[in-house]
């Protein structure tokens, strides 16, 4: 039986979990209610913090989709009901009628146009207007529209069939009655998303009664290009706003209406809206209205001090506004205190934004309900742990992914969407089935057919470009027999316009002139490669960013469009078909890391049968969770947490550990990695607990286990996995005597080496907690009332130095302070860490549950207890836990004299506070690990600027690196919590099971040749490769190895003799481009 | 004709206000409901509810004497209104509290807009107007309490409900946006100027809207607006303050002396005048 799981929900989770899935041999059903996949990604115009077009960026993910012979994609379909049968999944899918037949409709819009009625366009948010039958959006997936039929004139009136009258191929079937089927799966992921909150429970801003108050999400489509007024902001009036307020939580954080959470994506949108904002609108006034800004994540606070103290394109307000009145002229008026200063104040603006919160999807109770999985009690899907069960539900089988669960941005529903395509997967014992090959298509003919496309990119291109004379000038270049223009050249209808005027016009090359290579080519050479063109025989001319984005006097625009595609005209012609050849995958993983991140790899890997070799720095496994005395919301201990995990990936006998060992070397490339391990794992089994050993060593230094408030010896014992004594090869001189010492000849202090062959590696070496140096900085020196969170996590321990005790630390536990950001965001360390006001929080909570008649402060500059985090700080306000805004510019101080002091300015009562305390607790950030730096290089991954791993792309791959086959996963990506660590980790899984499951792979393709006539062996090109790809063969030349080489050109550009050539970017391919462009200066200059 | 309210009988407890400082409110309450067809039966025994500041200072002392009131008022019937804002809170709290503890006396507590606009409704009250308060602008402020407390009944921030009632009556209500301001009440003892500069925001967005009314249902907010109006910094504004009850009166043709009109501090005559009801 071929191993099968349905989707439910076609938005950024559930796509990215199909694609997964499909890539490991599973198909998939996709099951999505609107006319199109996409979910909330194509309402949206740029990403942050990148602002990379939403549209663009999702648009070869939907393809990938559409495409994929492992994924049926079902719209306008909703699961009917579900049973269980012998451990599968019975599935009733129900389908709604869409009116129009997807095997005869070709997506030309005649329908459209046609059609006589018009309605608000929901997809646009109520703004603007679209036919009763219509495209969700312009690049749909399925590429067929809809007819609504509320809104359609022949089934209200029995009248009309305009549509039916004009399809020229008979796709329009007013008797459509909708089906339903039933399938089996082995397993279900509910990816169903969340949607936004309309704010009609918040009626004193006047949303739905005022003409200027809008949703954020409105603004998405009024900024979009592609939106109801192609890009342009406007009031409803017309007119553009000159002065905006942001109102941020609005719905969130949010008891009056039910939702007490922070949807942990809105402060970031609304940063961004504002930014893009003032780019339409350079002479707009905005003010920001916040609680807190809760940038929390990877570059996301750099984001924000660059648009608020940098750019300083807003105003940033510390209130909640009460209310918003509209007066006469339409402008309104918001009263607010601001918080910082407690004056009461008015604004007026001619534009207000609620950046609304994230609630859960319509239909999500039917469907738990159906499915017979819980809710949790603001109504999201329940998990079966928070923290080590993100992607499960409580019954086995039911995965979810995304916003289905949460609120989670684009990043975070990428990660948990491709890790629940591991957890789907896990003991499953069906087949994998994999597409062939499409194969690499010679040259028929040496005639040089050239075919341009010309892509409007909705507006992008079109309102700057002249794109008609374009396209009538491309007609005219050399070798050029057809050119046409496309509104999405991307989009489904746009490709097999394509793929239809290749066979057509017999074309044997094509160019696009639309958009990036970098995020499409692999589109438009899958398109070309299916109507039977070898896909190297394709070039893109970059139109948009390089032209309509940055040009804005249309002739000149046209004039460059016209160069870059005369250049790729001239490039194509000269391009040869390339192929790829087919080498044999080793199937088994490395994991780099032993913490919750790399475990967590370890278990999906391992469970989906595969053998994993786990390599762990530390003689023991866990990273830093055993150490913590209690993991949030879950509230047992971290080691017992751990423990669990270990066991699951242990009990199929597929797992290797390689304690107190670190990566030594890495070689080959994906599908077969040679990585040498050097082991300093010093103490074997048959050590029978005596600790005789750990009398006489000599070695004595802080115990790094109890974060240096005790003292240890270079060997000893601690509760963790595996259970012996270990001796840390960091400490240890080697001296030999516990050796001598060691009855049972238990010791060996040799290293030992292993070689293992892997098809794919995950790094999960984490974070280390704490920068020393930055801490010191501000006084926070030696004191025993002085503790970090990593420490107090120990002091309150029951395995701990003090026995759970921390009172035997510092006497009396009566006044405490926590100091959130203690050494990140205002120093060196310029970056927000993301877990520690969740860290620090809890920690205040538990010492007052402890001490109940403790003063206890959290200090905080913005507190980030994002998304369902929150309820820990109204808990803890609950509680009695006292909260107080500092400021960076006023860092709280600390003095000795006279016992411990905090001397703080509170922002919002504007007064200085002494504060005396027995317990000072730093709430210490996330900075990369020791050597990660080495291990970077060692792997070819590169960091970015903090010293953390550089994922692919930010958004939508954050697992993946630029060196394909090793995937991230954890702490060593970015600081994060326990929960989106666990679903990285399952997420560098499935990736890596991508690899794995197959057993053969494709190379080559763009890769580098050497001429072994002009090779004069200097070596220089085996020295600069960064990928070791070339080496001296028999005949003393440098050859590439094509499985190695990445072709990324650097040996090309270096080789003194020019004996190096790069395929697809050779001499020949690029002079006759610079010729074009010189050409032209010359004739034109 | 038939009569509207035919049947209708509720328990009424007036409160304290309505047997002095608010007394025009509780004529017209009796004449409205008259003529409506309500018959209202004032609870026996009933005691002081406590108002805003004994939940605040003895909330058992305060739960102890609405339950009496509660208790009182189930003897008589099933259903108790009051026209009083503050009473009302007090007694659905109250009630509320009991209930939690499952030992509620059976009796169903409203405001008395609140029973006349889901008993009589707008449409039938609509049909009984004899003198439609053609063309007078009136604007609604409902005070803190009533949606806060029912937030069922109406809308919390947006109530809508006694703009209906005025359009029912003929009248033409104004979008006002002061409806849920603070009338200063609360404060007005211990911060006289910061309450008196509440009342003036109200009374100046409903003169800037050209109103001739405004419209209440609680008589402490009518102390700030109408007894008050003159203490008010600036330009007198001089804008009548009529009980909900006081323009049903008026539009179900009752006379001045029936509603008690003589009894409002600002001259309720302008609005007479408007509707040609003196010369």
């Amino acid at each position: 039986m071929i191993r099968s799981a349905l989707v439910i929900g076609g938005g950024i989770a559930g796509m990215q979990a199909a694609l997964n899935l499909a890539d490991q041999g599973v198909k998939v059903t996709m099951v999505e209610r609107e006319s199109s996949i996409g979910g909330i990604m194509p309402k949206l115009d740029k990403t942050f913090p990148t602002l990379d077009c939403s549209m663009c960026i999702l648009s070869p993910f939907m393809v990938d989709c559409s495409r994929n012979s492992n994924i049926e994609i079902m719209t306008l379909s909703e699961v009917d009901s579900v049973s269980r049968e012998n451990g599968r999944f019975k599935v009733n899918i129900h389908t709604k009628p869409r009116y129009v037949l997807l095997d005869k409709c070709t997506g030309c819009g005649t329908c459209v146009e046609k059609c006589p009625k018009k309605f608000p366009n929901e997809f646009d948010e109520g703004q603007g207007d679209r036919k009763a039958i219509h495209f969700l959006f312009p690049q749909s997936i399925p590429q067929a529209p809809a007819i609504e039929y509320e809104n359609c004139t022949y089934f209200r009136t029995g009248k009309c069939k305009l549509c039916e009258k004009f399809c020229e191929v008979g796709a329009i079937d007013f008797e459509d009655k909708g089906s339903t089927v039933e399938k089996e799966f082995d397993s279900i992921i509910i990816a169903t998303g969340g949607q936004i909150y309309e704010p009609d429970g918040r009626k004193e801003y006047g949303y739905g009664e005022y003409d200027n108050v809008i949703t954020s999400l409105q603004l998405e489509r009024l900024l979009s290009a592609s939106g109801p007024t192609m890009g342009e902001v406007t009031k409803k009036d017309g007119s553009h706003p000159k002065k905006v307020a942001f109102i941020n939580c609005v719905g969130s954080r949010d008891e009056k209406v039910g939702h007490d959470y922070c949807s942990r994506v809105c402060c970031m949108y609304g940063l961004k809206e504002a930014l893009l904002l003032k780019e339409h609108e350079p002479d707009a006034e905005i003010t920001i209205f916040y609680m807190d800004i809760r940038s929390a994540g990877k570059g996301y606070d750099e984001f924000y001090n660059k648009i608020r103290y940098e750019d300083k394109i807003a105003e940033f307000i510390r209130a909640r506004p009460a209310e918003i009145f509209e007066n006469p002229n339409k402008t309104l008026s918001l009263s607010y205190e601001d918080t910082q200063t407690a004056e009461i104040k008015d604004l007026e603006v001619d534009m207000v934004v609620l950046n609304v919160a994230i609630i859960p999807s319509d239909g999500t109770k039917e469907l738990a309900d159906k499915l017979g999985v819980g809710l949790n009690k603001y109504g999201f899907f329940e998990k079966s742990s928070f923290s080590l069960g993100p992607l499960d539900s409580s019954s086995p089988g039911i995965h979810i992914c995304g916003m289905a669960s949460r609120p989670l941005d684009i990043t975070d529903s990428t990660n948990q969407g491709i890790g629940a395509a591991s957890r789907a997967t896990t003991d499953l014992a069906s087949e994998r089935t994999f597409p062939p090959s499409a194969g690499y298509p010679e040259l028929e003919t040496d005639e040089k057919r050239i075919g341009v496309f010309v892509c409007h990119c909705g507006k992008n291109i079109a309102s700057v470009v002249d794109v008609k004379a374009l396209t009538e000038y491309a007609k005219k270049l050399p070798n050029v027999v057809y050119s046409e223009d496309n509104i999405f050249s991307c989009s489904e209808e746009g490709q097999r316009k394509i793929m239809e005027a290749v066979k057509r016009e017999g074309l044997t090359r094509v160019v696009v002139s639309a958009c990036s290579p970098r995020t499409h080519e692999p589109t438009f050479q899958a398109a070309i490669r299916s109507a039977g063109l070898n896909p190297f025989l394709l070039d893109m001319a970059n139109i948009r960013n390089h032209c309509s984005w940055v040009h804005k006097d249309k002739a000149e625009a046209l004039e460059k469009a016209e160069i870059l595609t005369r250049m790729a005209v001239a490039r194509v012609a000269n391009l040869d078909p390339l192929s790829k050849t087919s080498v044999g995958v080793t199937q088994v993983a490395c994991i780099v890391g032993g913490g919750v991140a790399g475990l967590t790899a370890a278990r999906d890997l391992t469970r989906n049968g595969y053998k994993v070799h786990l390599v762990e720095k530390k003689p023991y496994l866990g990273g830093r969770l055993p150490k913590l005395a209690s993991v949030y919301p879950e509230e047992t201990s971290g080691s017992e947490l751990i423990m669990n995990l270990i066991e699951s990936a242990d009990e199929t006998g597929n797992l290797t550990v390689y304690p107190a060992s670190e990566i030594a070397e890495v070689e080959g490339f994906v599908g077969n990695f040679e990585v040498t391990i050097e082991s300093r794992d010093y103490v074997d089994y048959s050590c029978d607990d005596c600790g005789k050993c750990v009398d006489v060593c000599p070695v004595e230094v802080d115990d790094d286990f109890n974060e240096g408030l005790t003292k240890r010896k270079a060997i000893f014992k601690q509760n963790t996995f595996p259970d012996k004594y270990y001796i840390d090869p960091e400490t240890c001189t080697l001296c030999g005597e516990c050796v001598k010492a060691c009855p049972e000849r238990a010791i060996n202090l040799e290293t030992q080496t292993s070689n293992v062959s892997c098809g794919t590696l995950v790094v999960a070496t984490g974070f280390d907690a704490g920068d020393p140096e930055e801490l010191l900085k501000h006084g926070f020196g030696s004191h025993k009332g002085i503790v970090t969170i990593s420490q107090v996590e120990r002091l309150l321990h029951e395995e701990g130095p003090t026995g759970g005790d921390i009172k035997k630390h510092v006497g009396k536990v009566e006044n405490v302070a926590v100091l959130l950001c203690a050494d990140m965001r205002w120093g060196k360390n310029d970056y927000c860490s993301r877990y520690c006001c969740l860290t620090g929080t809890k920690t205040a909570r538990t010492l007052k549950e402890r001490f109940p008649d403790a003063n206890i402060f959290v200090l905080y500059e913005n507190l980030r207890t994002i998304g369902i985090h929150e309820d820990l700080y109204k808990e803890a306000q609950s509680m009695g836990v006292l909260f107080v805004k500092y400021s960076f510019d006023e860092m709280p101080k600390v003095s000795y004299t006279n016992g411990l002091k905090l001397n703080v300015k509170d922002q919002l009562l504007g007064v200085e506070l002494d504060l005396p305390l027995d317990l000072l607790v730093l709430a210490e950030g996330g900075v990369p690990v020791e050597g990660s730096h080495e291990l970077s290089k060692k792997l070819r991954v590169p960091c970015s600027g903090g010293g953390f791993f550089q994922e692919a792309h930010v958004k939508l791959a954050p697992v993946d690196t630029s060196n394909e086959g090793i995937y991230i996963a954890g702490g060593v990506q970015y600081p994060k919590d326990v929960a989106d660590s666990v679903a990285q980790g399952s997420a560098a899984a499935a990736r890596a099971l991508t690899i794995i499951t197959k057993e053969a792979l494709e190379v080559g393709g763009i890769v580098s040749f050497i001429n072994p006539e002009l090779c004069a062996a200097c070596l220089t090109c085996i020295r600069l490769c960064p990928y070791g790809a070339i080496a001296i063969n028999e005949d003393g030349v440098a050859e590439t190895n094509i499985a190695k080489c990445r072709g990324c050109g650097i040996c090309t550009t270096e080789c003194p003799a020019k004996a190096i050539e790069l395929r697809h970017f050779e001499d020949d391919q690029i002079i006759p481009m610079v010729e074009q462009y010189l050409g032209e200066v010359t004739n034109g200059g | 004709m038939r009569v509207l309210g035919e049947g209708l009988r509720y328990v009424y407890y007036p409160g304290c206000s309505l047997h002095a400082t608010a007394k025009e409110y509780d004529i017209s309450a009796q004449s409205a409901c008259r003529a409506l067809g309500i018959e209202l039966e004032e609870i026996k025994g009933w005691n002081c509810c406590g108002a805003t500041a004994l939940p605040s200072l003895d909330y058992d002392t305060f739960t102890e004497l609405n339950t009496k009131n509660l208790q009182l008022a189930a003897k008589q019937g099933t259903s108790v209104v009051t026209p009083c804002n503050e009473c009302f809170k007090n007694l659905k709290d109250t009630k509320k509290t009991l209930a939690s503890k499952g030992n509620a006396p059976d009796v169903k507590v409203r405001h008395l807009f609140q029973a006349i606009y889901e008993d009589v409704g707008m449409e039938n009250l609509a049909k009984a107007v004899k003198k439609p308060l053609t063309d007078l602008k009136v604007v609604s402020y409902y005070g803190c309490l009533l949606t806060r407390t029912d937030p069922e009944f109406d809308d919390i921030e947006r109530p809508v409900k006694l703009d209906e009632m005025a359009e029912a009556l003929g009248a033409t209500p104004l979008k006002f946006p002061g409806k849920m301001w603070c009338c200063g009440g609360p404060v007005y003892l211990p911060e006289k100027e910061i309450a008196l500069n509440m009342t003036k925001s109200i009374l100046d967005t409903a003169k800037s809207l050209g109103a001739d009314v405004i419209q209440v249902i609680c008589p402490l907010c009518s102390m700030m607006l109408d007894v008050y109006q003159n203490q008010v910094e600036g330009e007198p504004v001089n804008i009548p303050i009529l009980y909900f009850t006081q323009l049903i009166g008026l539009a179900l043709g009752l006379s001045e002396d029936d509603l008690g009109l003589s009894l409002n501090i600002v001259s309720t005559k302008p609005v007479l005048k408007k509707l040609g009801a003196t010369a």
